[in-house]
């Protein structure tokens, strides 16, 4: 049974936060994080008593309870103007469910192809609104086609972790344990200096790619094993997991989204929860989508292909070109509260 | 009850997947060939076969999404 953990911050003893920090920067975090193979509990008696007097970190935490808990510095500058720019807006890439063709060619599938089977495509560009109707360009697509507004929601809107956790395909993921704490508290000091710098006023190319460069190196995190390739813990806990555990695509994309979930508010990105199949044998791969706030520009997080932030577009290239995957569906807790200030298109006439 | 116990798996440039996941280890070393010959004996690739521990019951996904109505 999974303990949910509460949205609401906890005081917490800064003497604690100040030996976990001199434990995390003298490189002593990963030693004192190991865990029982078969029970997935931490070893040391000691690191679980500091562990679980951490802050309590969920996706709930908002960027200024990061700042009082003293695990970051400040909030990134233009981050509320960041997540409150509209995020339906001209020349956003999307996904949409259309006629689709996934044949290789040597160039990027996912086109559009009349009389093609109905899939998703992530090569679609938003253009403009008609009343409760989106205009979306599509690759291949001779005219833009109309989508239902709430369509397009449901395929690009958030899909994650709960803030209070919860169990996922088949992983817990519990904001208490001490282990979590722990992690998400070594990944904030770790990345201390690059949070600190980070600067969202200006949308700027350099501003991406360190929004970019934290995703990826929060990604990279995740040190998981595929099955029959380590024989770390393999059970059901995401804390667990986390560090040399083992667990098949799906497992390891859950572990990481509920890594990066907490940091999303704070650093100004949203998860999606991918549930994909192979281009070239066709069978299922779990993945995770993340879209960088404001730009919205999309990347793809598979730490079971070893890809912490692959640029969505290569991500979906072909799989000739060693891009081989597809969306397919999405699972987790669905976001769907899309404000009119959410969306800023122009209106057009449809004949 | 659990009754899946062996995963059927190959990896290409560092990109592992389940290929199938079935119940009996006979069974799993016959795909495991079929695999390997259907995927025209690539010299590159790796093919193996992993045990799924009863603790876990997250590779059932692999075989449970079925919402691909493509």
């Amino acid at each position: 049974m999974i303990t949910s953990a509460t949205t609401k911050s906890t005081p917490v003893g800064r003497h604690a936060l100040d030996r976990f920090r001199e434990w995390v920067l003298r490189g002593s975090f990963s030693r004192a994080a190991a865990v029982d193979r078969q029970t997935g509990e931490l070893l040391d008696s000691e690191a679980r008593a500091l562990f679980a007097s951490l802050p309590l970190i969920t996706p709930a935490t908002s960027p200024e309870e990061w700042v009082s808990q003293g695990l970051v510095r400040r909030v990134p500058p233009g981050l509320r103007e960041a997540l409150t720019t509209p995020r339906y807006r001209p020349g956003r890439e999307l996904f949409v469910r259309t006629e689709t063709q996934f044949a290789t060619r040597g160039g990027p599938v996912a086109g559009y192809q009349p009389g093609g089977r109905r899939a998703i495509t992530h090569r679609a560009t938003l253009l403009k609104r008609h009343g409760e109707m989106f205009m979306v360009e599509v690759a291949g697509a001779p005219t833009p086609l109309l989508f239902p507004a709430n369509e397009v929601y449901r395929l690009n809107e958030p899909r994650g972790i709960p803030a209070t956790g919860g169990t996922l395909t088949g992983v817990q993921v519990d904001y208490n344990d001490p282990l979590m704490r722990a992690h998400l508290a070594a990944a904030a000091i770790e990345l201390g200096d690059a949070i600190a710098a980070l600067d969202l006023s200006s949308p700027t190319p350099q501003t991406i790619e360190a929004q970019r460069r934290l995703v990826y190196r929060l990604a990279s995190r995740v040190r998981m094993a595929y099955p029959g390739h380590g024989d770390g813990y393999a059970g059901h806990r995401a804390a667990s997991l986390l560090s040399y555990g083992v667990g098949v695509c799906f497992v390891q994309r859950t572990v990481a989204a509920a890594l990066l979930q907490p940091f999303a508010r704070l650093l100004g990105f949203d998860l999606q929860l991918a549930v994909g199949r192979t281009l070239k044998h066709d069978v299922p791969h779990g993945f995770l989508i993340i879209m960088l706030r404001p730009s919205m520009l999309r990347w793809v997080c598979d730490p079971a292909w070893q890809e912490p932030a692959t640029d969505l577009r290569v991500a979906f290239f072909d799989a000739g070109w060693g891009h081989d995957r597809r969306l397919v569906d999405f699972e987790g807790d669905a976001e769907l509260s899309v404000s009119p200030l959410d969306v800023d298109l122009p209106e057009v006439e449809v004949a | 009850m659990i009754t899946v116990r062996y995963a059927v798996c190959s990896e290409v440039e560092k990109k592992p997947l389940t290929r199938a996941v079935v119940e009996s280890r006979p069974q799993a070393e016959r795909l495991l060939e079929e695999l390997r010959r259907r995927d025209g004996n690539d010299p590159t690739a790796q093919y193996w076969l992993a045990e799924l521990t009863a603790e876990s019951d997250a590779w059932r996904n692999l075989g449970a999404n079925d919402s691909d109505t493509n």
